[in-house]
C-alpha cells in the first residue's frame, strides 16, 4: 500500500520532469508523448482519490483534486504550445484560458497553494507576450433558480461555497434559469473564452483577431 | 481607498411602506429597494449566497431584507460585486463590534477568493448605515481593492 507521502514525492518529481518539457523549444514528438504520460499518471491518481474518497478523508480527497488539476494545467499548457507550433492559435488560446483556470482551482484549495505564484506568473506572462490585447463579451442577468452541483440543493439554501473543494470534488453553482439583461463588450471579463473572434470592415474584408488573416468563408 | 458617502433619508419610507423590520441584526438589501414595487420583486446581489454561507460559518448573525429571495443579479466580468449591507442604530449602539466583525470575515473571504485571479479585481459594494434611527440615514459607495474593505469601519462609525 503507497502512503501519502510517498504519493507526494511521485507527484512533486513527475511535475518537474513535465515542467522541463513545457518550454516552447523542446521536441514537439516529445511534449505529445508527455502529454499522454500525464493523461495515464492523472487516472492513477484518480484511483487515489476514489480510495481517499471511499474512506472519508477529506484532506487526502482534496489534496488528490488539487494534484489532478495540476497534472491537468501542465497538458493543458504543453498543449498550448504544442497548437503554437501547428499554427492553431484559437486552440491555444483556449489551451491558456483552461490553465489558467485549473491553476486558480488549485492556488485556492491547495494548503500551499500560495507555492504556485511563480507558475501563475508564467501562465500571466504568455498571455501577454504571445497574444494580442483582446476584448470580450459578457452577459449580465437575473438568475431565477440555481442548485449546487455537490448536494443537488437550491445553491442559496446549502452550505456549500462555489469554487471550494469537499471530498475531492469542487462545488459549483449549476445556474438552470435565468433571464438575460445584458450584453457588453469588456476589457476584464469573468470568462476569457468569451472574446471578439475578428473584425470587420469594407476594405480589408473580416479579419482573424489572433492572427490578422483574412477570413475566407 | 476609493469610497463616496451620500445622505440616504429616503430609506426610511421604503422600510415603512413594505413594514419591514431593520431593527434586528446585520441586514443583506435588495439592490433595487428604489424601484421595487413589492418584497417579491427584490433583486439581490449574485454574491449573497456566498456571504451568507461565510456569515453563517463565522457566527455573524445576519437577515435578509423581505426573506429569503431566489432572484440574484450576475455580472459576468472579472470585479466582484458585494451584496449591499444595512446596519440599524439599534445594532450599532448595543453592538458596535458587528461592524469589524462583518468586515473582517468579508475581507478575509475576497483575500481567499481572489487568489490566484489572472486579473485586476475590484471590490464593489454599498453599506446603508442608519445614524439616527428612522431618520438619517447615509450610503457608502466603495470601489477598490480587498485591502480597503476593513477601512470602511471608520467610515460607518463616522
Amino acid at each position: 500500500m503507497i502512503t501519502i507521502d510517498e504519493i507526494v514525492i511521485e507527484f512533486n518529481k513527475t511535475i518537474e520532469i513535465a515542467q522541463n518539457r513545457s518550454i516552447f523549444t523542446r521536441g514537439i514528438e516529445l511534449q505529445k508523448e508527455k502529454i499522454e504520460f500525464l493523461e495515464k499518471y492523472k487516472n492513477k491518481l484518480s484511483l487515489f482519490k476514489s480510495f481517499f474518497v471511499d474512506n472519508q478523508l477529506e484532506y487526502e480527497s482534496n489534496l488528490m483534486f488539487c494534484f489532478e488539476e495540476s497534472v491537468r494545467t501542465i497538458q493543458l499548457e504543453l498543449t498550448m504550445i504544442i497548437n503554437l507550433k501547428e499554427d492553431k492559435m484559437d486552440l491555444a488560446w483556449d489551451n491558456l484560458v483552461d490553465a489558467q483556470v485549473s491553476a486558480s482551482n488549485v492556488i485556492r484549495n491547495h494548503p500551499n497553494g500560495q507555492n504556485l505564484e511563480g507558475y501563475l506568473d508564467k501562465l500571466r506572462s504568455y498571455e501577454t507576450i504571445l497574444f494580442p490585447k483582446m476584448m470580450f463579451g459578457s452577459v449580465g442577468g437575473i438568475v431565477k433558480k440555481s442548485k449546487c452541483s455537490i448536494c443537488k440543493d437550491n445553491y442559496g439554501k446549502c452550505n456549500h461555497i462555489k469554487g471550494k473543494v469537499y471530498m475531492g470534488e469542487m462545488c459549483c453553482r449549476i445556474i438552470t434559469e435565468m433571464v438575460l439583461e445584458e450584453g457588453s463588450i469588456v476589457v476584464n471579463p469573468a470568462d476569457k473564452h468569451c472574446r471578439v473572434l475578428s473584425i470587420s470592415s469594407i476594405e480589408s474584408g473580416e479579419i482573424d483577431i489572433l492572427t490578422l488573416r483574412k477570413i475566407i468563408k | 481607498m476609493d469610497y463616496k458617502v451620500e445622505e440616504c433619508n429616503q430609506l426610511a419610507e421604503k422600510f415603512k411602506r413594505f413594514e419591514l423590520d431593520i431593527s434586528l441584526s446585520l441586514i443583506f438589501l435588495p439592490e433595487n429597494l428604489e424601484e421595487a414595487k413589492s418584497k417579491e420583486e427584490f433583486i439581490f446581489s449574485d454574491s449573497l449566497s456566498d456571504i451568507e454561507k461565510i456569515f453563517k460559518e463565522n457566527n455573524v448573525s445576519f437577515s435578509q431584507l423581505g426573506g429569503f429571495s431566489d432572484q440574484y443579479r450576475i455580472r459576468k466580468n472579472a470585479d466582484w460585486w458585494g451584496p449591499s449591507l444595512f446596519f440599524g442604530a439599534s445594532i450599532l449602539s448595543e453592538n458596535s463590534n458587528v461592524v469589524s466583525i462583518a468586515l473582517n470575515v468579508l475581507s478575509n473571504y475576497l483575500t481567499d477568493f481572489f487568489k490566484g485571479s489572472f486579473s485586476d479585481k475590484k471590490v464593489k459594494i454599498e453599506i446603508y448605515v442608519e445614524e439616527r434611527k428612522d431618520v438619517k440615514f447615509k450610503k457608502i459607495t466603495y470601489e477598490g481593492g480587498v485591502e480597503g474593505i476593513k477601512e470602511l469601519e471608520k467610515i460607518i462609525k463616522a
